[in-house]
């Protein structure tokens, strides 16, 4: 039998990106990994239901993150999406544009180490809203260029047009704009949400440890060398969006262009 | 006079674009503005709809001062080169539009849009979304969505170029046809030659930014810039 | 545009974006300067000298450049050659799905599984063991808190090369590549000359500021290298971090001096990139 290079090299590729996945999991019910066996023994899912009854803290993180996270996407997509429109229509646009580009490109951890001194003056360092806050300093921006493409001549034709047909700015963001924007409110929501629920280092700088994200939680049990916890935790981080990318696979088509 | 522009200037940084634009309209009558691209016609009409300002000058409506009165206010519809019917709207709910505005009960939608629909030829296409539509089918509907506010001045923006030579011919008689049966006052920009003639009942020719109107349609084509004499010069020529 | 739209986008811009620039690069400079902060005793250039000459921040600039070209380098060929050959395949199917598992991945995550894979007790090295390559732990290569980086390359690539693959999908169907090499292919091109002279070349054009942006992202990487890199050399954030992290308090204005000089260079190669493209960059 055969095999075609081009399918052998397909082969190869998916388990390079389904690999990681199995480790993950395995590594998430099993409780040895002893050296030289390839896959994790004594596997089961009573870690799972331990990690979430006993005092790890685990549950308490997902829950932490989901909040932020969604907090994070619902305020950076919507005031993404109306400083956008501003910039697009400006004569400066481009001088914005790196405005928004910059807080955006910065290392999240360098930015907050830089900034830490300004949230412990606020009593904002080491609470939930002061990571909120941090973490918009990279959203938003992110948001604004997401949606700076959607403001073009036809958008800006169609408010006009409303206008002439006696409508107000308002009527016609309510009836055409928005309806128009749904996809993209859609995916920048998602790329704002997946950009908190990953985010380490600025959570962990701000947080100071005491917002529990998933992401404090994998460091936490990796230096406590837990890496059955460790792994546990890193499921609970990729999977959601496994299932998201796998239920929308456009928005990933949608992300670059 | 029905519409009355007094000395329109309007300037983008060193271009002056527009430069003592006059211009008296009387009512139920379409003033063609022929003119190539760039030569401000676009701008002129964006001005009286209020979608853009004037840097000096009036517009009189009806003897009614509205060079500071917001689009919305006008009641002058401005119909673009694209159909630009709302994505998300079927052909129902993009003629509808205007009247839902103006908050008027459904029964009395659903009895004008209909009616509409049968003067426009639409009524197959009722519910079909703007994508399942062609080009012409898309001018009848922003045709439809823009007299059905009965607008008393309605601005035509080149709305036909985009169509091939059919549909065009076809779109040309339906609004020869519309004006007469709404009886509309309308300004026709073109930069087809035989498009603004048959359009227009006045005529008139802009040219780096300084509009130039005709008092009929013999002085129009016996002026040598509007290009006439060289067309027949051309046809007799074959 | 209405008033109130005008200055809530002002509010928003200058809010999370011009004020938190300006207050953490100030802070830094300031500090870093000695103007500002414990132990400081006013304006010197002392800490920025010691920087320069005693710490390692130049080989930490260098080996923060290594990192982000080879892997992008990599990442490029690699997508290019997938996105290119296989571009049939990631329009449907069971592949398509799968070469976007990586994006689910956060940087932590991508760090920790790649400790686990390629570590001389990782999974890697099992294999290597089964298959009798190796015959203890001490015989597997280091691959992970490495001189070379090769963990942290390998956790990049993991995470960034699907992206890549997509830009060059999304790109091959939006410039009509297809179309290009039918023609070059027409005019007596092999398959191979159409693709050097013509796909890749315009692949790579069109595509160059998204590049050249993902450069800037991994030269600030920091969570890669905190788990998979080793104490020299550094990537520049890991090495900011540590110097404002750390107990020795006389390290803290070098640190925010390396956050300047890492905001400068990033602020500089973002305005060349921007002026030099237009950045059709839709996030």
């Amino acid at each position: 039998m055969t095999f075609k290079p081009r399918y052998v090299s397909i082969a190869v590729i998916t388990l390079a990106c389904i690999t990681p996945v199995l480790v993950l999991v395995l590594l998430s019910l099993s409780q040895s990994w002893v050296y030289p066996k390839v896959i994790p023994g004594r596997l089961s899912v009573s870690q799972w239901r331990e990690a979430f009854r006993q005092n790890t803290g685990i549950a308490n993180s997902l829950y932490i993150t989901l909040l932020l996270a969604a907090a994070v996407a619902v305020i950076s997509t919507t005031s993404g999406f109306i400083c956008s429109k501003w910039i697009a229509y400006h004569k400066h646009k481009k001088r914005l544009l790196l405005l928004a580009y910059l807080p955006f490109v910065l290392s999240p951890v360098i930015l907050a180490v830089c900034l830490k001194f300004y949230f412990i003056k606020l009593n904002l360092a080491g609470t939930f809203v002061g990571v909120l806050l941090a973490q918009l300093v990279i959203a938003f921006p992110y948001s604004t260029i997401f949606f700076t493409g959607f403001w073009n001549r036809q958008m800006l034709q169609y408010e006009q047009l409303v206008k002439t047909l006696g409508g107000s700015q308002g009527y016609a963001f309510k009836m055409v704009i928005v309806p128009a924007a749904k996809p993209l409110l859609l995916i920048c929501f998602f790329q704002c949400f997946l950009i908190a629920w990953f985010e380490y280092g600025l959570t962990s700088v701000i947080g100071y440890g005491k917002v529990p994200t998933l992401t404090i939680k994998v460091y936490q049990f990796v230096t406590e060398a837990n890496i059955y916890y460790a792994a546990l935790s890193c499921c609970l981080l990729v999977l959601p969006p496994i299932l998201l990318l796998w239920i929308n696979k456009r928005i990933i088509f949608r992300q670059v262009k | 006079m029905f519409l009355h522009l007094q000395h329109i200037q309007k300037g983008y940084g060193t271009q002056q674009v527009l430069n003592n634009v006059t211009v008296q309209l009387p009512a139920q009558q379409t003033l063609s503005i022929l003119g190539r691209s760039g030569c401000g016609k676009s701008t002129l009409l964006k001005i009286i709809a209020g979608i853009e300002m004037a840097d000096s000058g009036s517009i009189y409506l009806n003897t009614k001062d509205i060079t500071h009165l917001k689009p919305a206010e006008r009641n002058i519809v401005y119909l673009f080169q694209e159909a630009l019917l709302f994505p998300n709207m079927n052909v129902f709910e993009n003629i509808s539009f205007g009247l839902r505005i103006r908050k008027k009960s459904e029964q009395e939608i659903k009895k004008q849009v209909n009616e509409m629909v049968e003067s426009l030829s639409l009524g197959d296409h009722i519910s079909k979304m703007p994508h399942q539509l062609s080009g012409g089918q898309k001018q009848r509907v922003a045709f439809g969505r823009a007299l059905i506010i009965q607008p008393p001045l309605i601005l035509l923006d080149e709305p036909f170029s985009n169509l091939d030579v059919e549909a065009r011919t076809n779109m040309q008689g339906l609004y020869k046809q519309v004006a007469k049966q709404y009886r509309l006052t309308a300004l026709f920009v073109t930069h087809d030659l035989k498009e603004a003639l048959i359009m227009g009942d006045q005529m008139s020719y802009m040219q780096q930014g300084q509009l130039q109107l005709y008092q009929n349609k013999q002085d129009f084509m016996n002026d040598e810039k509007t290009g006439v004499k060289n067309e027949l010069v051309f046809w007799n020529g074959l | 545009m209405d008033k109130r739209w005008k200055i809530a986008s002002i509010i928003g811009l200058g809010w999370f974006a011009a004020l938190p620039l300006v207050l953490s690069i100030g802070y830094a400079l300031l500090y870093s300067l000695g103007v500002i902060g414990a132990l400081n005793k006013g304006f010197t250039l002392l800490h920025w000298q010691k920087l320069f000459t005693e710490s390692a921040v130049f080989g930490s600039f260098a080996f923060s450049a290594y990192i982000a070209v080879v892997t992008i380098v990599v990442a490029v060929a690699l997508s290019l050659t997938i996105a290119l050959q296989y571009h049939r395949h990631l329009q449907r199917g069971f592949f398509s799905s799968v070469i976007f598992l990586p994006m689910a991945f956060p940087a932590l995550v991508s760090a920790f599984f790649f400790f686990h894979a390629l570590s001389k007790s990782g999974l890697l090295s099992r294999l290597a063991y089964k298959a009798g390559i190796v015959n203890s732990i001490e015989a597997f290569a280091d691959l992970v808190n490495d001189q070379w980086g090769i963990g942290i390359i390998a956790a990049h690539l993991f995470i960034c090369f699907p992206f890549f693959v997509m830009l060059f999908v999304n790109r091959i169907k939006s410039e009509r590549v297809g179309a290009y090499l039918s023609l070059a292919k027409s005019l007596g091109a092999t398959h191979w000359q159409a693709l050097k002279k013509v796909a890749i070349p315009l692949l790579i054009k069109k595509t160059l500021p998204n590049i050249l942006l993902y450069f800037i992202f991994m030269f600030g990487s920091y969570e890669i290298p905190l788990l998979l890199g080793r104490s020299s050399p550094e990537m520049v954030s890991v090495l900011a971090v540590r110097k404002l992290q750390k107990f020795n308090l006389y390290h803290i204005p070098q640190g925010y001096a390396v956050a300047v000089l890492y905001t400068v260079f990033t602020l500089g190669l973002l305005i060349i990139i921007l002026r030099s493209q237009k950045l059709d960059y839709d996030l």
